[in-house]
């Protein structure tokens, strides 16, 4: 696990890249090992793995996001791009590169390789995935290819191992410089174009003179990223003017730059492959034929989001059942320890309750996570997206948005985290910004409770409340999206373009570390957030201290945190709620769940209750206000329901955002939305209602 | 953007129709003509493959209509139709 990031000269730096569904990641395993870490990007929060290579420990390999194209037109093929060509700050451009390839798909990934190609970086081809092609009875022939690009092309299979060793051999045989470097020819009028680029790169000082025109046909295309994330590039804003108007030319150029390119990519084609003749569907075509159609399809759909929707909740039941049962003992063994006290209390009902209620949710997280990798590395995701693909177009968003969607029903954490795979900027800060209106897991404690506080009796009618939530959630969701896509982030609809890779069995090393990848921040980042509040919660509560003897409800109403209760009484006063609802609210801020707790201890039944208690119950039932009426009507209880349907009631969940959007500006707006929504919803349900003589 | 071969000047001696991609039923295929009306947005077309000249085959609509699956190059792609508004085709003499 220990890699060198030492920047001494010595070191090699080695990108790899390739399009998306190549298997860059596989290789990138194969060749590290477990001699790898994530480091992010110079000023983004962007992460990117760097590994050692064994054997060759002078060299650190870079593993780049997935691109089509070096025109940059996501987040994640800028990064590639401005890595490749030296254009991050702080960052020089890598010594070498690797390219992995699809060989089943060989034309169109081939469009990546020879735009790096032409940067004159000393490259190796990786063909991986041969076995495929010859399953398929192609015959690929790789002296040939290699021959075509003047590169050394080395057949891979990154899942059984093949081709490996020929690998680390090649990157041990790689020459420090490109003889002759390698160019596509274009027609004079392309070439023109190519030219006034390359002007401009040399009198901008843009890349260095080898890079120049390979630099200049990347940049002579029209590029789509402009909106921002361009803070870490050193280019000024005039370099970039510059550039701008040396592509003044019109559309039909491009189109011969691209053309020319592909032209040239088929006679190499030509001479390496001779695929065999057509033979009729694939075992991908005939799955897709069920799991796409029209009745099917959508049954399939249903059925496979609904079974991870019940594993994530049922299935993550025991584990999180020993994690509270591990918590519980931990906290016994340090009252033991510690004994009565200022440091004990701080200890178990600050540290360890507060990072308990943190870890009891990973399991639920983990498991959400194995699950998308699963669906992600089969294939199936592709095809979520197509199938769900029209409802997100209706509010706005990109077919890949579903997931987080969905997954934002048990935890918005690993949803907000599940944007990356959304190309579009704007579309991944929507999706962002409505995924936490999801009723998810932290909720439902909540809504339990109310419920069976004031309409116990029918089930149905329970059942029925209950689902009503979360739907309220979940339209809520794409209705402001919609609003959102026609304001805050109006613009060209972004293009949905998604590749729908062959499906393949999922290989498990893969989905595993990508169910930890994915927790591990969870762990991590939101955990220490979460720690620092419940600590300051466990003080504001607990100063300052009443004399000796107490009851908890006293010291809880002069504490703190019951003077912020009653502050804040006149503010809530009109949703129907007093100020021992308003201690719970103010305490849900931490995290939703710390509600019932809350409450617990505000109607002075202990600190022990859970949702299944009925004393809290029917405490909540019965409480009055100082006149005789009862708090919890039960229409106070739909309006505070309503209420944590839509307020933002999580520091997790800002902290990941703030994570993600790389600044304050959207965790602070969408706190200021959401708790905005919850206000008025509350307050209309609760007026309204009593204007209705619901009360 | 509009680029290259109008639907108006096919050869006589090869009798075709051009019509946007949207209107081509599953199953039938053709040639890229070009693009209508799409400006950079063309270009990533094309580096995704969908070139002028290049064959085209719609091979599947998504369960609620919209989008559309696509064969080009060798793979499979999937796009909008408000995006396949766009894209012209020259529909292969013998229909599937």
């Amino acid at each position: 696990m220990n890699v060198s990031t030492s920047t001494a000269s010595k070191v090699r730096t080695i990108a790899l890249l390739g399009n998306p569904n190549s298997g860059k990641t596989s290789i990138f395993n194969r060749l590290t090992g477990l001699r790898q870490k994530v480091a992010n990007y110079p000023g983004v929060t962007v992460e990117r793995h760097v590994g050692a290579i064994p054997g060759h420990d002078d060299t650190q390999l870079v593993d780049l996001p997935g691109c089509y194209s070096l025109v940059s037109r996501s987040l994640d093929e800028q990064l590639a791009r401005d890595t490749l060509f030296g254009w991050l700050r702080d960052e020089p451009s890598p010594d070498a590169a690797v390219v992995v390839i699809d060989a089943s798909n060989l034309e169109r990934n081939l469009f990546l390789v020879t735009q790096i190609l032409e940067l004159g970086l000393p490259t190796i081809v990786v063909c991986n995935m041969v076995d495929v092609v010859r399953g398929r009875g192609d015959a690929l022939e790789i002296d040939a290819l290699s021959k075509g690009l003047g590169a050394p092309v080395v057949a891979t299979n990154a899942l059984d191992g093949e081709g490996i060793d020929e690998l680390r051999a090649a990157l041990g045989a790689l020459p420090h410089d490109v003889a002759s470097p390698f160019h596509i020819p274009f027609d004079d009028v392309a070439q023109r174009a190519v030219d006034r680029m390359a002007d401009v790169v040399r009198s901008r000082d843009l890349a260095g003179e080898s890079m120049v025109e390979g630099v200049a046909r990347v940049i002579a295309l029209p590029s789509s990223v402009s909106d921002d994330g361009d803070v870490w590039i050193r280019l000024t804003a005039e370099d970039a003017a510059a550039v701008e108007a040396a592509r003044s030319h019109d559309d039909s150029v491009a189109a011969a730059l691209v053309g020319q390119r592909y032209a040239a990519i088929s006679r190499i084609v030509e001479t390496a492959l001779t695929p065999r003749a057509d033979d009729g569907p694939t075992f991908t075509d005939r799955v897709d034929r069920f799991l796409t159609h029209r009745v099917w399809g959508l049954m399939v759909f249903a059925l496979v989001m609904g079974g991870i929707f019940l594993a994530v909740f049922s299935g993550a039941g025991p584990m999180m059942d020993g994690i509270e049962t591990l918590v519980g003992l931990l906290a016994g063994a340090a009252r033991s320890i510690f004994g009565e006290g200022v440091l004990a209390d701080l200890i178990v009902d600050g540290v360890i309750a507060g990072v308990g209620n943190v870890v009891i949710f990973v399991p639920q997280i983990a498991m959400l996570f194995l699950f998308i990798a699963l669906l992600e590395d089969s294939g199936y995701m592709a095809r979520a997206a197509f199938v769900m693909d029209r409802v997100m177009a209706a509010a706005g968003l990109h077919g890949r948005s579903f997931i987080p969607m969905l997954s934002s029903f048990a935890c918005a954490v690993p949803a907000i985290m599940a944007t990356r795979t959304i190309d579009n900027r704007r579309d991944r800060l929507t999706t962002i910004l409505v995924a936490p209106l999801m009723s998810c897991s932290a909720r439902l404690p909540v809504y339990i409770i109310i419920i069976s506080a004031v309409f116990a009796g029918s089930v149905w009618l329970e059942t029925g409340i209950l689902f009503a939530m979360y739907v309220l959630g979940a339209v809520t969701a794409l209705i402001v999206a919609a609003i959102l896509k026609r304001t805050v982030f109006k613009g060209p609809p972004s293009m949905f373009l998604l590749e729908l890779p062959p499906y393949r069995r999922p290989r498990p090393l893969i989905v595993l570390r990508e169910m930890w990848e994915q927790t591990r921040p969870f762990i991590t980042q939101a955990g220490t957030v979460i720690l620092a509040f419940s600590v300051l919660l466990w003080a504001m509560a607990y100063y300052p201290r009443a004399a000796d003897g107490t009851d908890s409800t006293a010291q809880l109403k002069q504490s703190y945190i019951g003077k912020l209760g009653h502050a804040i009484e006149p503010v809530i006063e009109p949703l129907g709620f007093d100020w021992k609802i308003g201690v719970g609210l103010a305490s849900s801020f931490a995290a939703r769940e710390v509600f019932v707790a809350t409450m617990g201890v505000v109607y002075g039944v202990g600190d022990e209750e859970d949702e299944t208690s009925v004393p809290l119950r029917e405490q909540l039932a019965t409480a009055k206000w100082p006149d005789g009426r009862t708090v919890l009507t039960p229409l106070v209880g739909v309006s505070l329901m309503v209420f944590y349907v839509f307020a933002c009631q999580c520091m997790s969940t800002l902290a990941v955002v703030k994570r993600e959007t790389g600044g304050w500006r959207w965790p602070i707006f969408m706190f200021c939305y959401m708790t905005g929504i919850a206000y008025g919803a509350s307050f209309v349900v609760y007026q309204g209602g009593l204007a209705l003589g619901l009360g | 953007m509009t680029t290259t071969s109008s639907p108006a000047t096919s050869p006589a001696d090869a009798p075709s129709t051009v019509v946007t991609l949207n209107q081509i039923a599953v199953g039938d295929c053709g040639h890229i003509a070009g693009f209508d009306g799409l400006n950079g947005e063309a270009t990533r077309l094309m580096e995704m493959g969908l070139l002028v000249g290049g064959a085209i085959r719609v091979t599947r609509v998504a369960p609620l209509g919209d989008p559309i699956e696509i064969r080009v190059m060798g793979y499979r792609l999937s796009l909008r139709k408000s995006m396949a508004r766009h894209i012209l085709v020259r529909l292969a003499e013998s229909r599937a």
